[in-house]
């Protein structure tokens, strides 16, 4: 499995001179299986670099974990929704009022955007993705719901005898006075245990969170303790503040990495950069 | 212990800030939280307990508002879970040393995403016009 970071960056795309390293898109994943399958997670502004997936691939599935505009964002640029061959699947999260068609459609239609989604020449076809565990081309997907406002699922993917979950807005910690004290009672925690990668939400310090709870987000330690916790074999610190730069986030990590002696392998998500996953390890290429 | 759904996740940390005793149960029927008010009231440490079917909660001896006897599985907790539409009474219900409270108690049917039935939690007030006291820090 070929994990390829495109998007790496939360709420805002950021591109500057600061920024350069870690990167500025927002969040996209691209998940390549062994037989050739393509996977994506979410479509931020990041999914404007996914141009071409070559003439062997007729289908791309993407999911996404919710709808705020930063996981859906790149959608109107995707090349993908363009060509008329390729069956494209875009799976989202339920809504108990509208269904997915009709939630996005309020992005993909004038006047926030020229092209109406269902004047797209693909072969579209959209799914509100069921909580549990289903089928891909090269993949077993499950989803579940996690804590973050609106409707927000986490994905575990399983293929070529590897794991993933990707969880990139997550607030765990929301409301909990004995955070992790039992796993049973911590949102997502199932969708982690014991994977070979996490990339998982790391948006903000110590320091900021008081001031953003019930914005939706973990901060690094938090992340490094559910890592910690649930067994993980690497761990992708993702969905970085748009207000954090490079050497910021450099010098972020390093003193989160100082704390103690993780039992995880540490590996924060770059723009451009690519992971093949083993069992239990992550290699950058 | 399972994992639980994030909608239950969610409930029980606003529950536990809430100075209203509430009580949770999951899809199965065990008692899966009740926040401090309800283990002030009713004298028990949950967490001690550990997650148990509401059904074997003896001590509770429940009885209606006219003091006849009452199953537990006729509870408005129970009846919300298995009926699955709110239900509302005034009934009383005892601590564990003993002591009777006449209360009055509202339970709701929990669903989740796509109707799937997650539990059932109530809320109760005691009739003795005495206020909740203030939730723990």
């Amino acid at each position: 499995m070929k994990v390829t970071f495109w998007g790496t960056r939360g709420s805002l795309p950021s591109p500057r001179p600061g920024t350069t390293r870690y990167g500025g898109n927002t969040s996209c994943v691209e998940v390549q299986t062994g037989d050739g399958s393509v996977v994506l997670l979410d479509a931020g502004s990041g999914i404007h670099r996914l141009a071409d997936f070559g003439a062997g691939t007729t289908r791309v599935d993407v999911l996404l974990t919710h709808l705020h505009m930063d996981h859906i964002l790149g959608l109107g640029f995707f090349g993908a929704l363009f060509q008329p061959d390729l069956e494209v699947h875009i799976w989202g999260p339920p809504s108990a009022t509208l269904d997915l068609r009709s939630r996005l459609s309020r992005y993909l239609s004038p006047p926030l955007f020229p092209v109406r989604l269902a004047d797209l020449p693909c072969k579209l076809t959209l799914h509100d993705a069921p909580r549990g565990t289903f089928d891909l081309p090269g993949a077993s997907v499950t989803a579940d719901l996690v804590c973050h406002p609106g409707p927000t699922l986490g994905y575990r993917l399983a293929a070529d005898g590897a794991t993933l979950t990707y969880i990139p807005d997550h607030e765990p910690a929301l409301g909990d006075r004995h955070f992790l004290a039992s796993t049973a009672w911590t949102s997502g925690f199932a969708l982690m245990a014991g994977v070979d990668l996490l990339i998982h939400d790391s948006q903000y310090t110590d320091e900021e969170y008081p001031s953003h709870i019930g914005w939706g987000h973990s901060t690094i330690s938090q992340t490094m303790a559910l890592a910690e916790a649930a067994g993980v074999g690497t761990l992708a610190p993702f969905h970085h503040d748009p207000g954090h730069n490079d050497v910021q986030l450099d010098r972020l990590f390093s003193a989160a990495l100082k704390e103690r002696d993780w039992s995880f392998e540490f590996s924060p998500a770059r723009e451009g950069t690519t992971l093949t996953l083993g069992r239990h390890a992550a290699l950058r290429s | 212990m399972n994992a639980k759904a994030v909608e239950l996740i969610l409930l029980r940390q606003l529950l536990s800030r809430l100075p209203l005793p509430a009580t949770l149960v999951d899809a199965e029927g065990n008692v899966v939280y009740v926040n401090q008010a309800t283990e002030r009231l009713l004298r028990i440490d949950h967490r001690e307990m550990g997650e148990q079917p509401l059904i074997s909660f003896d001590f509770l001896d429940p009885r209606r508002a006219d003091e006849t006897p009452m199953a537990l599985r006729e509870m408005p907790l129970a009846m919300a879970l298995h009926e699955r539409r709110p239900q509302q009474y005034r009934m009383i219900i005892h601590s564990s040393d003993g002591v009777p409270h006449r209360i009055v108690t509202t339970a709701i049917p929990l669903d989740g995403q796509g109707g799937t039935p997650l539990g059932a939690m109530s809320f109760f007030w005691e009739e003795d016009g005495q206020q909740p006291e203030p939730a723990l820090p």
